[in-house]
């Protein structure tokens, strides 16, 4: 008995002192570093996670900095408070493991996995197709160029056109090479490296952009969904497990979770503020966007909209709300397209919502096809 | 036997992943590929908050006109990069490098303006460098 808590035991006790250390030590330290610019071994990890220190502090003031490192604590609190309850029905409810294994052991047909293979390999072809013509003018930032503190070590020189051509070119034919399934677990890892490869050299401007956050994260799961669609067999030869498929849709709820979490513990109440919304949509004006920004009511109710929106989408993982949530997600992003010029009508982001949709009914049961015609490989 | 080994791969695959895809959110910083989703999520209570700035160029007509990123093939927002330069009190290297990559010669001289607020109205007291060629 004593055994069987012991870690659970030594976990808790983890967390609380790692709490109380931080309080009693560290605190007082990030103020100390930011008022006597010491280069200590903790202020060198801190410009390591945060490049943007070095500006940031010439712009606030000491109690802004603080604040973001209580933020670290209560969050890493927060995951391991939820890790640790997850952890303990887990042992203790024979009931919640036996849920908890079906949901991970979900299966999907074989139609609907090698159509969702298809869809998001075009899509990655499609989504990064301009990218080509793209770095025909970006190439001359390159005196600009500082390189996002994972790449680095590739240097601090910009690639030459002839080079990020040739790994467009690269990633466009892996993209067909899948495709026609000719090695897909190879080619799916290779397309995921330049995929993101490329896309440092992108955002290697001091700003990245999320536009294709949600790729990127499809993009690494990718290979393993390919890789056990091939070795994990179903009940019958029309399904597989998808354990990679129930991962992927929570990953997917659990960015808009994490967007609709971060405006709560960071902004508390204020970010209900009208003058939120009406600042960003000043600083990302459009036509609409800045008749909106009259309206103290209506930037409230958008605010509130896609709060609710964000923080109740992962539902959809767990409950039958795609019908709700999808189509309020795609207002959700033609909206800040509209309002703010983010984004736009191809969005990688509604892309993803494929994968919450049964495409072999849609398609067998609403066109009425046969399923001879259309059974992919 | 295989059934096993998978499974243990699918454990580790799924606990590293979901690591990394945490750090970012606990540790409140991007780590690219993996990103914080906190675009909007400050609350505007300082005056610096709204603080913006624009690139201007004096042409051969003696015409002030805006500097277009966008024509350099920058799609992501300036604004990161011409504060990295700004608060690094570098601003007049910043505008130089800005004239080696333009292609227009006849360009008499390279603005930076800082503006506490995107609507504020743009006058010469608000030139924080200026270089000409």
């Amino acid at each position: 008995m004593i055994k069987k808590y012991l870690f659970l035991f030594i976990w808790a006790i983890s967390i609380f002192l790692i709490t109380v250390i931080y309080f009693l030590f560290i605190k007082n330290q990030i103020e100390n570093i930011f008022l006597s610019n010491s280069l200590s071994s903790l202020s060198d990890l801190i410009e390591f996670i945060y490049p943007r220190f070095i500006i940031e502090r010439e712009r606030f003031e000491p109690g802004f900095f603080i604040k973001k490192a209580d933020q670290v604590v209560l969050r890493f609190v927060l995951i391991n408070v939820t890790l640790f309850l997850l952890y303990y029905l887990l042992k203790k409810s024979h009931k919640f493991k036996r849920k908890w294994i079906i949901f991970w052991n979900q299966e999907a047909s074989t139609f609907n996995l090698n159509f969702f293979i298809n869809a998001f390999y075009l899509g990655l072809f499609a989504f990064s197709i301009d990218w080509y013509w793209g770095f025909e003018k970006m190439v001359q930032l390159n005196i600009f160029y500082h390189p996002l503190l994972l790449f680095k070590f590739l240097g601090n020189s910009y690639p030459s056109l002839l080079l990020l051509q040739s790994l467009c070119v690269l990633l466009y034919l892996f993209c067909f090479l899948i495709l026609f399934r000719y090695k897909t677990v190879l080619f799916s890892i290779s397309a995921c490296f330049l995929f993101i490869l490329l896309q440092s050299f992108l955002y290697g401007f001091e700003k990245t952009d999320q536009t294709f956050a949600i790729f990127n994260y499809l993009a690494m799961l990718m290979p393993f969904l390919i890789f056990f669609f091939k070795t994990d067999k179903g009940e019958d030869k029309k399904n597989r497990k998808s354990t990679f498929l129930v991962l992927i849709k929570i990953i997917i709820g659990l960015c808009y979770f994490q967007a609709g979490l971060e405006k709560i513990l960071i902004s508390n109440l204020n970010w209900f503020s009208a003058s939120t919304l009406q600042h960003h949509l000043l600083t990302h004006p459009t036509q609409f966007g800045l008749w909106v920004s009259q309206f103290e009511w209506l930037c409230i109710l958008l605010q509130t909209a896609s709060l609710l929106f964000e923080i109740g989408f992962i539902t959809i993982v767990f409950f039958p709300m795609k019908y709700v949530f999808l189509p309020v997600g795609i207002l959700f992003h033609l909206s800040t397209f509209w309002l703010m010029g983010i984004g736009g009508w191809f969005n990688s982001w509604i892309f993803a919502y494929m994968f919450f949709i049964d495409w072999e009914k849609i398609i067998y049961q609403k066109f009425k096809f046969s399923k001879a015609t259309i059974t992919i490989k | 036997m295989r059934q096993f080994k998978n499974l243990r791969l699918k454990k580790m695959v799924i606990m590293v992943f979901m690591t990394l895809f945490l750090a970012p959110f606990i540790l409140i910083s991007d780590f690219f590929p993996f990103s914080r989703f906190g675009m909007f999520a400050e609350p505007i209570k300082r005056k610096i908050q709204s603080e913006t700035f624009l690139v201007r160029y004096i042409d051969s007509n003696n015409n002030p006109k805006t500097w277009n990123f966008k024509s350099v093939g920058l799609y992501t927002s300036p604004e990161y990069l011409i504060r990295n330069y700004y608060y690094k009190k570098e601003s007049v290297l910043f505008l130089k490098k800005i004239n080696s990559i333009s292609t227009d010669e006849t360009i008499k001289e390279w603005q930076l303006i800082k503006l506490s607020s995107p609507s504020q109205t743009i006058n010469d007291s608000l030139i924080v460098a200026r270089y000409q060629p």
